[in-house]
C-alpha cells in the first residue's frame, strides 16, 4: 500500500511539473528555408518558407517575413507573425542577398550555428536579387526550400558547384589558410539559375566568379566525378562546338621551397569523352585537337583565376592549408605576406578516352 | 585486512571488462575532443594513446595494493594511516564518488536542456532518473554490474553512426604529425586523463570479484577498449573538423551527428542523446553504489539508508547548478580532484602502503 501511494505521488508530481512544450507536427510551421535581405544599415528582412500540404495532397508555400535589427530577433519575431509556432529543425537552405554578403555574414551565420536544431548539412547560398521574391516563388514538384536544396545538390553532384554545406563553410571560415566560397543563384524566368560563385574573405563577400569559370574552379577545388565542358573551335572558317562529357578530374599539389619562398605546382588530370560535335566528323584527330584545345584553355583560365585570387588576397583553393600540412611550425603571418607574390604553376593533362558510339555521320 | 563478501554477491572476473569500460565512458565522450585539441590540435590522437598507457600503470598499482590487502580502499587506508586518519581519507573519497555521480547526471541534463528540451526542469528529470538508480542499486552490486553490461552493449550501435561524417573528411587535417612540443602534449594529457577517470572505483568493488587476482587481465582489456574507442572518435573528429573549427565546437561528438540526415529522422542527435541516457546509467549507479558502500563500511549503517541519503542530497544539489559556467566549474573541480587522485594520491599511497605493510609485518 505504502509503495503504491509513493508511486502515485511521484507520478502526479512528475506529470505536473515535468512537462515540456508539446510539439505536434501538424500544429507547427516547419520552415524549410530562410532568407535574409539587406534593408539599410543594421536592418534586415528575414523570410521563412513554410510548406503547406493541402488535403488534396497538393503542395503550396507560404512565406513569413519580418524586418528587424538582428537576425536572431528577426527569426524569433517570425513567430509573432504566424498562427503556429515556427520551428527551425528542417531548414535546408539559408539564402543571403548579395548586398548582405558584401556587408558581411558574421551575425547571420552565428544564429544558425548556435541553434542546435539546425543541421550542418544545411546549404548556404548568395542570391543575386531579392531573396524574399525568390522564396515567394512556388515550384511545382516541391516546396521552395526543398526545391532550391535539391537543385543545388544536383549541381554539386552532377554539375559545377563545388561541394558546399554549412559545416564546410564554417571550417573554411574558421581555419587559417582557407577562405569560404558559396554559390550565387538568381531567379530567372521563374526558375532558379546558378549564376556563379561568391568568394569570401572571412564572412565578407569580396569577389565573384561567373558560371563559365566554375568548371576550372571546381577542378582546382576538388576531384570532379562527373561534369561537362564545352569547347569552341574554328574549322574551315566556321565556328564549331565540341561538347565533352563524363569529365573526371584529379588534382595534386606539390610545394617547393617550403621554408623559404614556397612555390606551388598544381597538377591537374582530366579524363572525359566527346559527346557532341557540330563539325563534320569526329575522328581520332578531333579527339587530339580537343585535348589540346581543352588543355590550353583550362591552363589559361586556371592561371588567370589564381592570379586574381592572389591579387584580392583570398585563398579559396586553400593553398595555405596545403602548405600548413606540409610544414612544421607553420607561420601564418609569414605566409600571409608571401601569398600575394607566390609563384603558382599549373600543369594540365587532358585525356579524351572515347568519342561515342558513332564514328561520324558520313 | 581481508574483506569478505558472501559468495552469492560475487561476480565473475571477466565482468571487470564491462564495469571499467562503462564507467569510463560517460558524458565526457560527447565533447572531450575540444579540450585536448586546444593544446595539441592535429596531434591529439597521440595524447589519447599516451593517456591510455598511463592509466594502465595506475591500474597495475591499484591491483598490486589490493592483491596484497585482499580488501578495498578502506582497508588499505587502515593499514597505511591507521583507523582515524585513514577514515578521514575514506570519507573524502566517498564525497568524491558522490560528486562524480552528481556531475555526470547534471551534465547530461544540461545536454538535454541545450539540445532537446530547453524548458525541461532539472529536478523532475533528476527525480525520475534517481528512482531508476535507486531501484538498480537496491538490487545489489550484481544488478549494478548488469546495468554496466547493458550500458556497453545496448548503445554499441552508435559506434557505426560516427562513420557518417567521413563523407566530408579531409585527411590533410592530420598533417604534419608530431608538430607540438612535449609541454603541449603534457597539458593536453592532463585534460585527456579526465576522460579516462572512473576506473579508480576498483578500489571499492575489488572484493566483489570471484578470484579477484584473475580479474586484472579483464580490467586491462576494458581500459584498452576505452582507449580504442577514444582513438576512433578522435581520428574521425580530427579529419572531419579542422583544428581551428574544433576549438570552437563545445560538443564535437554531438555536432558530428548533425551531418546525418535520414528521410525519416531529420535530427539524428535526438536518437543519440536518448541512447546516451543508457550510457550514463552505469556511471551514476556505480558511483552512488560505491559511495553508499563506503558509507556502510565507514559508519556501520545499512547501505540502503546511506543510499537514500545520497540520493536525497543529489536531488537537492542538482538543480542548484543553473548555468553553463557553473556546470563547467563543477566538472572541472571534480575532474581536477580525480586527476590528482589517480596521478598524485594513488602512487603516493602505493609507496606508503608498500613501506607500511613491510613495517607491520616485522612488528
Amino acid at each position: 500500500m505504502k509503495k503504491i501511494v509513493i508511486a502515485v505521488i511521484v507520478m502526479v508530481i512528475v506529470g505536473y511539473f515535468g512537462r515540456v512544450d508539446k510539439e505536434i507536427l501538424d500544429e507547427l510551421d516547419v520552415a524549410t528555408a530562410v532568407g535574409f535581405d539587406y534593408k539599410g544599415k543594421n536592418k534586415i528582412e528575414t523570410t521563412a518558407v513554410v510548406p503547406i500540404i493541402n488535403p488534396d495532397k497538393d503542395m503550396s508555400n507560404k512565406t513569413i517575413s519580418s524586418i528587424d535589427n538582428l537576425s536572431k530577433e528577426s527569426l524569433v519575431n517570425l513567430n509573432q507573425k504566424s498562427p503556429k509556432p515556427v520551428v527551425n529543425g528542417k531548414i535546408e537552405v539559408a539564402l543571403y542577398s548579395k548586398k548582405l554578403a558584401e556587408v558581411g555574414l558574421q551575425d547571420y551565420i552565428d544564429y544558425i550555428h548556435r541553434d542546435p536544431s539546425i543541421g550542418t548539412r544545411l546549404l548556404l547560398a548568395v542570391v543575386d536579387g531579392n531573396v524574399k521574391k525568390m522564396l515567394g516563388e512556388s515550384f511545382k514538384e516541391y516546396d521552395t526550400g526543398t526545391y532550391i536544396q535539391r537543385q543545388i545538390n544536383n549541381n554539386i553532384e552532377n554539375g559545377l558547384i563545388p561541394t558546399t554545406n554549412f559545416h564546410l563553410f564554417l571550417s573554411s571560415y574558421y581555419t587559417r589558410g582557407m577562405d569560404p566560397v558559396l554559390p550565387i543563384i538568381e531567379l530567372k524566368d521563374k526558375k532558379i539559375n546558378v549564376k556563379g560563385l561568391a568568394l569570401f574573405k572571412g564572412t565578407q563577400m569580396v569577389d565573384s566568379l561567373p558560371y563559365r569559370y566554375l568548371f576550372v574552379f571546381k577542378a582546382l577545388y576538388e576531384n570532379i566525378k562527373n561534369a561537362g565542358y564545352k569547347l569552341r573551335t574554328k574549322e574551315k572558317g566556321k565556328t564549331e562546338y565540341i561538347s565533352i562529357q563524363g569529365l573526371q578530374t584529379k588534382k595534386k599539389f606539390h610545394v617547393k621551397n617550403i621554408h623559404t619562398t614556397p612555390e606551388i605546382t598544381l597538377h591537374l588530370k582530366i579524363k572525359g569523352y566527346i559527346r557532341e560535335y557540330t563539325g563534320e566528323k569526329v575522328t581520332a584527330k578531333t579527339a587530339d585537337k580537343a585535348e589540346k584545345l581543352m588543355k590550353d584553355k583550362i591552363h589559361k583560365e586556371a592561371v588567370s583565376m589564381i592570379k586574381d585570387f592572389q591579387r584580392s588576397n583570398i585563398d579559396p583553393l586553400s593553398f595555405g592549408d596545403q602548405t600548413r600540412s606540409r610544414t612544421r611550425h607553420w607561420d601564418e603571418k609569414k605566409w600571409d605576406k608571401q601569398y600575394k607574390n607566390m609563384k603558382v604553376n599549373v600543369k594540365v593533362d587532358v585525356m579524351i578516352l572515347e568519342i561515342g558510339v558513332v564514328n561520324g555521320l558520313s | 585486512m581481508k574483506v569478505s563478501v558472501k559468495e552469492q554477491f560475487l561476480i565473475s572476473p571477466y565482468l571487470a571488462f564491462f564495469v571499467v569500460h562503462s564507467m569510463q565512458i560517460g558524458v565526457g565522450v560527447l565533447g572531450f575532443q575540444r579540450y585536448v585539441a586546444i593544446y595539441t590540435e592535429q596531434d591529439s590522437w597521440i595524447t589519447v594513446l599516451v593517456g591510455g598507457a598511463a592509466v594502465h600503470i595506475v591500474i597495475w598499482m591499484m591491483y598490486k595494493m589490493l592483491n596484497k590487502e585482499q580488501g578495498d580502499i578502506l582497508s588499505i587506508h587502515e593499514t597505511t594511516f591507521g583507523k582515524w586518519i585513514g577514515g578521514i581519507f575514506t570519507f573524502l573519497f566517498m564525497i568524491y564518488l558522490m560528486a562524480m555521480g552528481i556531475t555526470v547526471l547534471r551534465t547530461f541534463i544540461e545536454v538535454l536542456q541545450v539540445w532537446m528540451f530547453p524548458l525541461l526542469s532539472t529536478w523532475t528529470f533528476t527525480l525520475v532518473y534517481l528512482i531508476a538508480v535507486y531501484y538498480i542499486i537496491a538490487g545489489g552490486f550484481r544488478s549494478v554490474v548488469g546495468v554496466c553490461f547493458l550500458g556497453v552493449v545496448v548503445p554499441f550501435y552508435l559506434i557505426f553512426t560516427f562513420l557518417a561524417p567521413l563523407e566530408f573528411a579531409n585527411l590533410r587535417n592530420l598533417l604534419p604529425v608530431w608538430d607540438h612540443s612535449i609541454k603541449e602534449i603534457a597539458l593536453s594529457f592532463k585534460t585527456m586523463t579526465l576522460s579516462y577517470l572512473g576506473f579508480e572505483l576498483l578500489l571499492v568493488y575489488y572484493p566483489f570479484f570471484k578470484n579477484p587476482e584473475t580479474s586484472q587481465k579483464w580490467f586491462h582489456y576494458g581500459n584498452l577498449f576505452t582507449v580504442f574507442l577514444y582513438l576512433y572518435l578522435m581520428f574521425i573528429t580530427l579529419v572531419y573538423y579542422t583544428p581551428d573549427h574544433l576549438k570552437r565546437t563545445i560538443w564535437a561528438t554531438l555536432a558530428m551527428w548533425k551531418i546525418i540526415r535520414f528521410p525519416f529522422v531529420e535530427r539524428f542527435e535526438y536518437i543519440g542523446i536518448a541512447s546516451w541516457a543508457v550510457v550514463i546509467l552505469p556511471n551514476v549507479c556505480l558511483a552512488f553504489w560505491a559511495a553508499s558502500r563506503m558509507a556502510k563500511r565507514l559508519f556501520n549503517v545499512t547501505q540502503k539508508k546511506a543510499l537514500l541519503l545520497i540520493l536525497v542530497i543529489t536531488l537537492i544539489v542538482n538543480p542548484l547548478f543553473k548555468e553553463r559556467t557553473e556546470i563547467d566549474l563543477l566538472n572541472s573541480i571534480v575532474s581536477q580532484v580525480g586527476l590528482y587522485f589517480i596521478y598524485g594520491y594513488i602512487p603516493l599511497l602505493f609507496f606508503i602502503h608498500y613501506l607500511m605493510s613491510k613495517v607491520r609485518k616485522k612488528v
